[in-house]
């Protein structure tokens, strides 16, 4: 019926006619294609160079890099789930005193290292008072003078209930604090506290400017981001990118080093990996070594190392509710979880096991090689399986039990421990519902009590924090529901310790005291992969998957070496 | 038509009324607040109780869910769309600064999907049972199969490692940069359209094969027109029809459906800024976002049931 639509003269004119609607679109695609930097090929083998002399600071560039979530306010202190907030204002406001921040070291492991800010110097006049003195010359990015008033003003600005200042448990401790003239800040403290000093020089510590609050500033408006740190932010936009550039008035003299930072916000992790791929950004994070190995073969100049990251992730119990309030349940559970196996599974065998609530890579925590030879921590599970089913039958439950575990799925590092957590428990009858529900719900259930057992983490590198609000009877945090007045006073007294070798002995006794009443079970802490462009200098690692700038002050680009963009 | 026309506008207003109360009460039944999200979402989560109740209180949270209905709706009557609770922006400047990412996203990604259907579609009808059939239709099908978020995510990842090549991070608004913006949802846009494609060239397929067999087709070649003439211009064009419909209801769920490529791609659309809100319990945002997306929606089949009397002389409304 219709066979002359055959003829071959239609046939071409269709073709001819769809080719060339569809032609300009191909063209296009194929201009947007086209790369922007010089292909990476590997380089021919050639003879050695003579050593270049080595290169000081240059001043200049723009750093860019993505962030893993999406900014939601200027203001990081008042929304503590936002990490991306601080990629922002971790640069603009800075610290009475920070840690001492260097490349290539891994600054969580000594937390009494600590470095001068905005005060030049220190002094603990008695266990209970601390005196700081702050740098002369200092002023707001605005030109406005920085005194002592600022500090004092600021801290009590953070304790203001009203203020909603979601970290105001850093200067919890703290009594009063006075400013006796314009160079010096006094705090006295309720009882003598290891952790304070570690607390003030904590990310979340930053110093706000007394005449803009005094204002009604909720420090969530542009305007009213002003700082003494190295940046200013000049724009952002919570949903794509913010851009910082240098603050001509920053008081160390010549630095920063950088003209601005672009910080993307909202890229999955294929496009970061993309971008970082691209040298579109400079620094990205992978949590797996093979996507890492890919990246240095396609990029060989790229500078990067494996390191343990900040979330610590534990199984925590209620044990409030029955048959957890049984700790030969709780020791069952503790035992059967084969880590080895859950490090290789989820972590390629990079991570690292760790001890209750001290995160294994500081001086506090049980050795690793120590470690690994206790019940529960050992590669051979052959005896900590048979005694997790004898403790189960004692406990009334010989043929297992039933539970649910849950988690939020929005976290990248605790589904798969979860995951695989469930599959373990299995071996000691255990059978465990697997329950993932986003943050908000989540938070909402772990915070109310209202779970059996759920993955969660703790990123803090000291124990004071988690274990203070976490384990503490009187905390309100207290999502494991302990009464236990023994372990309160062992918790008070790893932070009134006043030594740093009188405060390992007493968390190494409360680290065993938790192995013995399992409150909670440890599992690991995750690898991850951090990958830099090589032309980025003296950057100082967060050790997580996030580019905090801890010390962006430092940080420089050999733009010799950059790309165009 | 005038009266049509004012009977479906009316018609809005309780469907809209109905959204708004859904929206609302659905928003709340999901677990979880802001305050608390915002107080303790932390790995530590310390902030004290006091701190959560005062966030409640600013939020206004802490007033019977009706009040907190009849409050917020008497605010939209106004034309104030409330604050979001994260960004303290009014929620309609939040709303509109994201629609032209998703507009632009949802008018390309039509413009790719038109482009392959019709003249696929069109082929594989003429060329019935021949190569080039087979091929249309084996690829509209691995259109339909193939997730686009999983094209998307190829689309990135693959120039990225072979010509160190990626679309510009980020979004820029075209009147900033149009080659720029080009490169950043040329991508999305064809991932996207190729999918939506699939079932826009099969309808145009057999809409096509139906008309060719008509009497009317069969006259026009007897009457020696050329072909090109009766296929455009008596085939295609009946043929149409339907396939409209088509592409203008996808258009519609378009507006809503583009969340994955906007995470994918990095585009500030209102897809992902509504799933921020509902991630985030930002009850003002996601009560204006999804009574946006809602007007949209039923704004785009008005128009396209008005188009039908455009294109087809025949239709007409009482």
């Amino acid at each position: 019926m219709v066979r002359f639509w055959l003829a071959p003269r239609h046939k071409r004119w269709t073709l001819a006619r769809t080719g060339a609607a569809v032609f300009p679109l191909g063209i296009l695609l194929a201009a947007a294609c086209a790369p922007s930097p010089a292909p990476q090929q590997p380089l021919p083998p050639q003879a050695p160079a003579p050593a270049a002399a080595p290169r000081g600071p240059q001043k200049g560039g723009e750093l860019r890099v993505g962030a893993t979530t999406k900014a939601t306010s200027l203001n990081a202190y008042r929304d503590a789930g936002a990490g991306s907030n601080t990629v922002l204002t971790g640069p603009v406001y800075d610290n009475l005193i920070t840690f001492n921040y260097r490349p290539d070291v891994d600054w969580r492991k000594d937390l009494n290292d600590l470095a001068p800010q905005l005060a030049s110097k220190w002094v603990q006049k008695d266990p209970l008072t601390f005196d700081f003195t702050i740098q002369e010359g200092v002023k707001w990015s605005d030109g406005t003078p920085f005194t002592a008033a600022d500090v004092v003003w600021s801290y009590n600005y953070w304790r203001e209930p009203k203020n909603a200042f979601t970290r105001a448990s850093l200067i919890a401790g703290a009594d009063k604090i006075e400013a006796p003239d314009a160079r010096t800040v006094r705090f006295t403290l309720k009882a003598p506290a290891f952790t304070f000093l570690p607390n003030l020089a904590e990310q979340y510590a930053g110093i706000f400017p007394k005449h803009i609050g005094e204002t009604g500033a909720d420090f969530e408006k542009l305007e009213q981001l002003v700082g003494t740190g190295p940046f200013k932010v000049v724009s952002w936009d919570r949903d794509t990118r913010a851009q910082l550039v240098r603050n001509e008035t920053y008081w160390d003299a010549g630095k920063p080093y950088v003209d601005k930072i672009t910080v993307l916000f909202g890229m999955d992790q294929s496009a970061r990996l993309a971008a970082f791929v691209a040298k579109e950004i400079d620094v990205h994070y992978v949590t797996d070594e093979k996507t890492y190995q890919t990246v240095k073969t396609q990029l060989p100049d790229i500078e990067g190392e494996v390191n343990i990251g900040n979330t610590h992730v534990h199984i925590y119990i209620n044990n409030g509710k029955k048959p957890f309030d049984d700790v030969r349940v709780r020791k069952a559970l503790h035992l059967a979880v084969d880590r080895a196996t859950l490090n290789k599974v989820v972590s390629g065998g990079k991570g690292q096991i760790n001890p209750p609530l001290v995160w294994g890579g500081t001086v506090y925590a049980i050795p690793q090689e120590e470690l690994l030879k206790r019940p529960g921590y050992r590669a051979d599970k052959t005896q900590d399986l048979a005694d997790a089913k004898r403790l189960l039958s004692e406990a009334g439950f010989p043929s297992g039990l039933k539970a649910v575990v849950k988690t939020s799925s929005e976290l990248v590092s605790t589904p798969p421990v979860q995951q695989a957590f469930v599959e373990q428990m299995k071996k000691i009858g255990v059978e465990l519902e697997d329950r993932q529900t986003d943050r908000a719900s989540f938070t909402k259930e772990f915070n109310a009590k209202e779970y059996e057992l759920s993955t969660w983490i703790f990123s803090s590198p000291d124990p004071d924090q988690p274990l203070s609000t976490r384990l503490h009877s009187k905390s309100t945090s207290n999502v494991s529901n302990v009464e236990d007045s023994r372990l309160d006073e062992m918790i008070a007294a790893q932070r009134e310790a006043q030594t740093t070798d009188q405060r390992k002995k007493v968390l190494r006794d409360l680290q065993e005291y938790l192995e013995e009443k399992v409150y909670l079970i440890p599992t690991i802490d995750y690898a991850s992969w951090s990958m830099r462009q090589g032309y980025l200098q003296s950057w100082v690692d967060n050790r997580g998957v996030d580019p905090f700038m801890n010390a962006s002050q430092i940080f420089w680009l050999d733009q010799a070496k950059m790309p165009k963009r | 038509m005038r009266q049509y026309i004012i009977t479906r506008l009316s018609l809005l207003i309780p469907v809209l009324f109905f959204v708004s109360v859904l929206v609302f009460a659905l928003a709340r039944v999901i677990p979880g607040d802001a305050a608390i999200l915002k107080a303790m979402g932390s790995p530590e989560g310390d902030a004290a109780g006091e701190i959560i109740g005062e966030l409640r209180r600013q939020f206004g949270l802490d007033k019977p869910y009706p009040v907190q209905y009849v409050e917020w709706l008497g605010k939209v009557l106004q034309g104030d769309m409330s604050t979001s609770f994260w960004t303290q922006k009014p929620v309609l400047e939040e709303i509109v600064s994201r629609l032209d990412v998703t507009f632009e996203l949802a008018i390309g990604t039509t413009i790719v999907s038109v482009l392959i259907a019709i003249p696929a579609g069109v082929i594989s009808a003429i060329r019935r049972d021949t190569g080039l059939d087979y091929v249309a239709r084996i690829t509209s099908i691995l259109g339909l199969a193939m997730p686009n978020f999983w094209i998307g995510t190829l689309m990135i990842v693959l120039p990225a490692f072979w010509w160190g090549y990626v679309p510009p991070p980020g979004y820029t608004p075209m009147a900033q940069d149009p080659w720029r913006n080009f490169q950043q949802f040329i991508f999305p846009s064809l991932a996207m359209g190729t999918s939506f494609s699939a079932i826009a060239m099969r309808m145009t397929r057999s809409q096509m094969l139906e008309v060719l067999r008509q009497d009317y087709i069969r006259t026009a070649f007897a009457k020696g027109l050329r072909e090109r003439v009766v296929v455009y211009r008596h085939a295609l064009r009946n043929a149409v029809i339907p396939v409209m419909t088509i592409v203008g209801i996808q258009f519609g769920h378009l507006l809503g459906r583009t969340v994955i490529m906007e995470t994918v791609f990095a585009l500030p659309g209102l897809g992902t800024m509504t799933l921020r809100a509902i991630q985030q319990r930002d009850y003002p945002l996601i009560q204006g976002s999804v009574l946006v997306m809602a007007l949209m929606f039923l704004l785009v089949n008005f128009v396209v049931d008005i188009l039908y009397a455009v294109v087809d002389p025949r239709i007409r409304y009482q």
